[in-house]
């Protein structure tokens, strides 16, 4: 008895029977209140208590089944709504009143209340496995791009009208169940797995809470979805790893870059080092060699006022220390070069090597 | 009071008891009551209330009339390219005709589902085998299912049954369709895994080249301006030069040369061949020989 299980009536009394007394589709069978009275039970019971208390006779005999049956009244009259419930009074099977929690009282039996969890935030999951008949096929669902999504989403819902809840559907939960399912598939078929997976997944959450109320409101279900929440949104198992492919590859691919990146900098930290030690190089060179002109020039000038002084004199003996430093250390030969003399025969070209000969001494 | 009075009231109290009790019933907010007699449909309460027959003769038949719903699972519906669907269908419906209801599937919602179920199936088939595969799967679905729903529903009329809506549940490709999908899936992840490293490549070598050439460029910037100051200093250097041999030529030149004979011809392993009469020996032979002189 679907309305049982959710919560929503669910007061079994020991008769252990349902508001419709076989099951929903069951032969009706008036809907009774916290305890449904059996009244064949009721009646034998009677009867056991007759056939204990009239052979004693007396007018005790007669107060105490009274008495009882006053107590059996007022347990069935009096109910409590709890805290997340509502208490919804039908008088002779036709909707009377909305009770809120508390201790409250009703005619029994031709009044007959029902407690769903009214004021209750609800939750329903899908795409866990184990939870649904088909616990592999749940959760995966065709993407308009013919991509599988593997999805996991859960649904709040609360009841909104408990009157709608319990008397216009007739499996308000299973209902819901079917419902968001069909409704997050719509929404999926009509969008892109990658976009469901990524950047559109608030979209998502906002269109299919919206496609599941909008249903719920056709159909009158007393539902209202106070919201949808897209858990998972991944590939579906086997193509995982080509997913994680993927990531790795744009991994691989930024540490690549990032080495270029390193590399660059190293050579551009090379290059101006290089260029810095060439630039200091050439200014080096300037350097050296303007104060060398500098420095020679000098010496130059100092000599020239000295040779201005007395000209031949410096001249020669700048002349004759030249020659005597060149020749100081070096092997010399020395050929009389008289007419008669014991001459070498000169095989070599003697003018060219001798410098004193070419330059110093012209003949 | 004897005993056989005490039980024949018993009795009377019991026959009345049941006799009230099957005299009366209650129609709840669920549903709708039909009572019978003798296989025959004599009225039928529609509000919920207390409501009274004749006890033993007549019987009340209950009539939920929430809303129900069936499932057409795991369908296979072939679209015009001859692909295959699997296909999930939810029928809502509920009962608006009692009376038709009772003789068309005896109230039993058992049966209601089996000949709606049957005929949402037909609808399906006929529905999905008029579109294409992608447009079955995604734009034209809310169509669909209107059109499923619009054709079931004139057909269940006869049943007593109002259909309210027909609900596409799942579209799912077969096992065998489906692995390929997952094979192609494989193939386009392992496509941009693939593009993705040679961007990165790409990026990478890029980056690289960019690098070397720009040390290329900037060491020969730098050779240039090393060259620029190389020559501003060899032009100091003659500017500095001509200055001052300027103040003497002459002198330039001998003194420049003794400097260049020093400088070029110092070293033992040189060998000098040298006649006794030249310049510099002017005085070898005698001490009044004609004085070594440079030219001039």
């Amino acid at each position: 008895m679907p309305w049982n299980k959710e919560g929503g009536g669910g007061n079994q009394g020991p008769g252990g029977q349902g508001p419709w007394g076989q099951g929903p589709r069951g032969p009706l069978g008036g809907n009774r209140g916290p305890n449904p009275p059996d009244l064949e039970e009721l009646i034998r019971r009677f009867q056991e208590t007759l056939k204990n208390f009239l052979p004693s006779g007396g007018k005790a005999g007669w107060l105490l089944p009274l008495v009882l049956l006053g107590a059996f009244w007022l347990y069935n009259a009096i109910y409590t709504v709890q805290a997340d419930e509502l208490g919804v009074v039908l008088r002779l099977g036709k909707y009377d009143r909305t009770t809120n929690p508390g201790l409250h009282y009703i005619l029994w039996p031709a009044e007959t209340v029902e407690t769903p969890k009214a004021l209750s935030e609800n939750i329903m999951t899908f795409g866990i496995s184990g939870d649904s008949r088909d616990p592999n096929a749940e959760g995966l669902m065709l993407a308009g791009d013919q991509n599988i999504v593997d999805i996991e989403f859960t649904v709040l819902w609360r009841i909104s009208d408990p009157r709608a809840y319990l008397f216009n559907v007739q499996n308000p939960e299973e209902l819901l169940r079917v419902v968001a399912e069909s409704a997050m598939r719509e929404y999926v078929g009509r969008s892109r797995a990658e976009e469901v997976r990524t950047r559109g997944r608030e979209a998502a959450q906002v269109a299919v809470q919206k496609l599941i109320q909008d249903t719920l409101v056709a159909y009158r279900a007393g539902i209202s979805i106070t919201g949808v929440q897209l858990n998972k949104a991944e590939p579906p198992e086997p193509v995982m790893d080509a997913f994680a492919e993927v990531n790795r590859a744009q991994q691989d691919s930024a540490s690549q870059v990032n080495k270029a990146t390193q590399y660059a900098f190293q050579r551009q930290g090379q290059a101006n080092g290089e260029a810095a030690k060439i630039r200091q190089d050439a200014d080096g060179y300037k350097g050296r060699i303007v104060a060398e002109a500098q420095g020679e020039a000098q010496r130059f000038s100092a000599v020239y006022d000295q040779y201005k002084n007395a000209k031949a004199v410096t001249r020669r003996r700048l002349y004759i220390e030249t020659i005597e430093s060149i020749l100081g250390g070096s092997k010399k030969v020395i050929i009389e070069q008289g007419a008669g003399g014991p001459g070498v025969i000169p095989y070599l070209p003697l003018p060219e090597l001798s410098p004193s000969a070419s330059k110093g001494a012209p003949q | 009071m004897t005993p056989t009075f005490r039980g024949a009231a018993a009795f009377i109290l019991v026959a009345a008891a049941v006799t009230a009790y099957s005299s009366i019933f209650t129609v709840t907010e669920r549903g709708r009551a039909l009572v019978v007699r003798f296989g025959e449909i004599l009225r039928i309460v529609d509000d919920p209330g207390l409501n009274f027959k004749i006890p033993f003769v007549d019987e009340v038949v209950a009539i939920d009339k929430r809303l129900v719903f069936l499932e057409n699972q795991n369908k296979s519906v072939q679209v015009i390219d001859s692909r295959r669907y699997l296909v999930d269908a939810i029928t809502m419906y509920r009962v608006v005709d009692s009376r038709k209801f009772r003789e068309a599937v005896q109230a039993n919602f058992d049966v209601a589902d089996r000949r709606i179920g049957a005929r949402v199936d037909a609808a399906l088939r006929e529905t999905y085998g008029k579109r294409t595969f992608q447009a079955a799967l995604s734009e034209e679905r809310a169509a669909m299912m209107r059109e499923i729903r619009d054709q079931v529903r004139s057909e269940t009329k006869e049943l007593g049954v109002e259909l309210t809506d027909v609900r596409i549940r799942r579209t799912d490709l077969p096992q065998d369709v489906l692995e390929q999908t997952y094979s192609r899936m494989q193939a386009e992840r392992k496509a941009e895994a693939e593009q993705i490293r040679a961007i990165g490549n790409q990026q990478a070598l890029t980056l690289m080249a960019k690098a070397d050439r720009d040390y290329t460029v900037t060491l020969a910037e730098s050779q240039r301006d090393g060259e620029i100051a190389r020559g501003q200093g060899d032009a100091e250097r003659n500017r500095i030069f001509a200055e001052v041999f300027q103040q003497d030529p002459e002198f330039f030149a001998f003194y420049r040369s003794m400097k260049a004979y020093e400088a070029a011809l110092k070293g033992s392993d040189t060998t000098y061949v040298l006649r006794p009469d030249s310049q510099f020996f002017g005085y070898f032979n005698s001490e009044t020989a004609a004085p070594a002189a440079p030219a001039q």
